[in-house]
Order: C-alpha cells, then structure tokens, then sequence
C-alpha cells in the first residue's frame, strides 16, 4: 500500500536553496512515535510555521490555513509509524503536508477549465518606494493568494519550494505537462501584476 | 527567433530546460530586444522574491490545545491514559506486568532516596536532571548510576504492552494465540524475577547490584514486548 504522504519521492526537494530547520533529535522522535503527546508538541511546536506557511501558500486563505495545519500534525500523529528515516524528517513533515492539502484542494485542482479567466483576477495593490513601485514580499503572497488554484499550487511548490514538475505530479495528481502549463500562467499573471 | 518563439520559451529558459543551442538563440534575441530583455528581467525579479518569501508564518491563534485533545481522541481506547484493561485473553501477556511496575516504581523512588543521600546533592542533581529511558545505557555501570531509568523502563514496558494489546485485537487474529502463550511465558519469568529483585530492593534500597538486576530485567521484558509488535506488524 503507498500511503497518502509517500506519494512521489522520498527525498527533498531536487533544487530547493530554503533553509530546512534542524532535525528532531533520536529520543524526541522516538517518544512521539510511542504516543507520548509532550514529545510531538515538542515536534510540534519546532515545525508548526514552516507547515503553516506551506498551507496558507498553497491554499491561499488564512482561516483554512490554520484548520489545515491542524489536520497536517492530526495526520502525522496518526501515522508517525510510517516515518522510516530514510529521508529527513523535515521532508517526510513537507510531503504530508502538500499531500493533505492537495488531497483538501483535489476538486479545484480538476477545475482548471473553469477557474476565472485571467484578465478577472483581482491585482491587489503594491507598495511603493520613491518613484519607483516596488513589489515586496508582503505583495507577491497577496498576489499568490489571488492565483486560480491550480496556478498557485505550481507556483507555490515549483518556484517557492524547489520541486520539479514530476514532483508536483506525483504529489498532486495533475499531469506534468499541467503542472508546467499552470506555473506559466502563474508566472504570467504575477510578471503583470510586477509590472503594472 | 521572434518574441513569441521567445516568450513561450522564457519559462524553460530559465528554468534551465533548453538545450545549448536554444539558450543561445534566446540571450541573442534578448539582446537585440529590449521589451523581450525586460520580460526575462521581470521573471528573473519575480523568482528571486519567491525565494525570499520567509520560510516560516506562525498561526494568528493557538492550534495546540484543540489539537492535542484530537490526538487524544484519535488514540485507540486501549491506548488512552486510564483506559480499563482489556478483558480479551490475550490480555494477560501484559497485564500481569501492572501491578508489579506500580510497586516497583514506588520501591525505586526508596532506592533513588537512599542512593541520592549517599551521593551528596552536587552530584545527583546532574544525575536526576532527566530521566534517561531512550539513551540506554551502553555500561550497566551507567545504567546502575540511573535509578530513575526503572522507572522509566517500568512505564515503558506498560505503553508497549498496550500498543501490543491494541495491534492483536485489531487483527482478532486466531493465530496470535500461540504467539500469546509463548510471550507471556517468557514474561512471566522476566516478571518472576522482576517481582523479587523489587522485593530484595525494599529490604536494600541502597543495593546498587540490585538496581543494576531490575533495569536490565526491565529492558530485556521491554524486548520481549518490541520483539512481539515487530512480528504483529510484519504478519
């Protein structure tokens, strides 16, 4: 049986440059998989904002952000077991995560057809700087946030995480040739929203 | 090339997907084009700040307190704390053990007394800083210097007997009968001499060779019970 968060490839991301934070230490890891609750919140509390980010990016809704993050741990716990070692911990923490909130946006990653068509999609406002108009890191995630979904997934996991279109296919259950077609259409929207 | 040849290539262009002689068609014609120029130095733009995006967000409320109460109420029955023992027959290959771990821990908590006050406080404040069940020990001389460890191992011992307890009735598997009978001999005797080095503790709780006997019953009766899931689970 290949369980939910061991869809795709074991190992990190191929051409991530993020800095992962540091593994669990042996005996934390091992008391969580006997079912002590001090030592997961303990892995909890280590990783709870990196799963967060993940969630609100690629979900783009804070309040869901947060229920989501809750079943990511809630999933965790369940299947801790599964864990082997084989890769770091931070990227079994990672695959779970993009698996259950795709799993969670399954049916508007197979709406692409009918998402709303480009020139519909709100450009939210920029920051400026001088004369110059700037795009800060606090408008490219409101602008990610108004992605049609399946364009936000892409961009999220190819060009914020660092995984390859067979990564993204394999983990999200789209076509290759989809997830290239919705990274181009998110890099389009964003590249106008820069220079608009 | 044209603009359109280029711009449908931008994205594999500087994703490093092109071959040799693509990418070389593609900064020629950005170098002759200036709108083209600009789209490469938009999406160059556009990928440095995805990269710059914080790995981190912290959750605006506390996701803690509710979670912890769902991973409570995920656990099977058997497993949550002051869960009723089982009843089923297979039971006894662990439960036995109960009874013995609650004496023996209060009989450990005498032997930890009586060995901190022959040590001196500097001392066994380093040693009783945390408990040191995961790191066993590689000497029994370490593990003698742990009293705290039989505690531990003794609490150890009934959450792996209840993992167990929950694996097999959730197989309702026959065949595990026989595994049953086989462990809960073997426990018995790693009990058996549990119960009476526990009982020689109490009459000398400042017996180091005793507290050296106990910890490794404990840890040979917990492989007895890891060695048992592992052949549940593989089954």
């Amino acid at each position: 049986m290949l369980a939910a968060e061991t869809r795709g490839r074991d190992s990190a991301p191929s051409r991530t440059s993020r800095a992962e934070p540091p593994e669990p230490d042996a005996v934390t890891l091992e008391r969580a998989r006997r079912r002590d609750v001090d030592a997961f919140e303990s892995l909890y509390r280590a990783y709870v904002d990196r799963v967060h980010a993940l969630c609100w990016r690629l979900c783009g809704d804070r309040h869901r952000a947060e229920d989501l993050t809750q079943e990511v741990f809630l999933r965790v716990w369940e299947r801790i077991d599964a864990y082997e070692g084989r890769s770091r911990f931070f990227t079994w923490l990672y695959r779970v995560t993009v698996n259950r909130v795709t799993d969670a946006l399954r049916g508007e990653l197979q709406r692409t057809r009918r998402e709303v068509p480009e020139d519909r999609v709100q450009v939210p406002e920029r920051s400026t700087g001088g004369e110059h108009v700037v795009m800060t890191t606090l408008d490219l995630e409101a602008a990610m946030a108004t992605l049609p979904t399946g364009a936000r997934v892409a961009f999220v996991l190819h060009d914020v995480e660092g995984y390859t279109h067979e990564e993204i296919a394999a983990m999200t259950g789209i076509a290759v040739g989809t997830s290239k077609a919705q990274l181009h259409r998110a890099r389009r929207l964003l590249r106008r929203q820069l220079s608009s | 090339m044209n603009h359109e040849a280029f711009q449908d290539q931008l994205d594999d262009y500087v994703d490093g997907a092109l071959s040799g002689a693509e990418r070389a068609a593609m900064e020629a014609h950005a170098a002759a084009c200036a709108p083209c120029a600009a789209s490469l130095a938009q999406l160059r733009a556009l990928l440095g700040l995805a990269q710059q995006l914080p790995p981190g967000a912290a959750p605006e409320r506390d996701l803690w307190t509710a979670l912890r109460e769902r991973l409570v109420a995920a656990e099977p029955e058997a497993l949550r704390p002051g869960a009723a023992p089982a009843s089923r027959w297979w039971a006894r290959a662990w439960r036995p053990a109960v009874g013995v771990a609650a004496a023996a821990a209060a009989v450990v908590f005498l032997a930890l007394c009586a060995w901190l006050s022959q040590r001196g406080p500097r001392e066994a404040a380093v040693d009783t800083a945390a408990p040191r069940l995961e790191s066993t020990p590689a000497t029994a001389e370490t593990a003698v210097l742990t009293p705290t460890l039989v505690a531990a191992l003794a609490r150890e011992c009934m959450g792996a007997g209840r993992i167990l307890q929950a694996s097999m009735e959730s197989r309702n598997d026959p065949a595990d009968e026989a595994l049953t009978h086989s462990l809960t001999a073997g426990i018995e005797v790693v009990d058996q001499s549990i119960a009476e080095t526990v009982a020689a503790l109490e009459k000398n709780p400042g017996n180091v060779s005793l507290l050296k006997l106990v910890t490794l019953r404990y840890q040979q009766k917990l492989a007895l019970l890891h060695s048992a899931m592992e052949i549940v689970e593989e089954v």
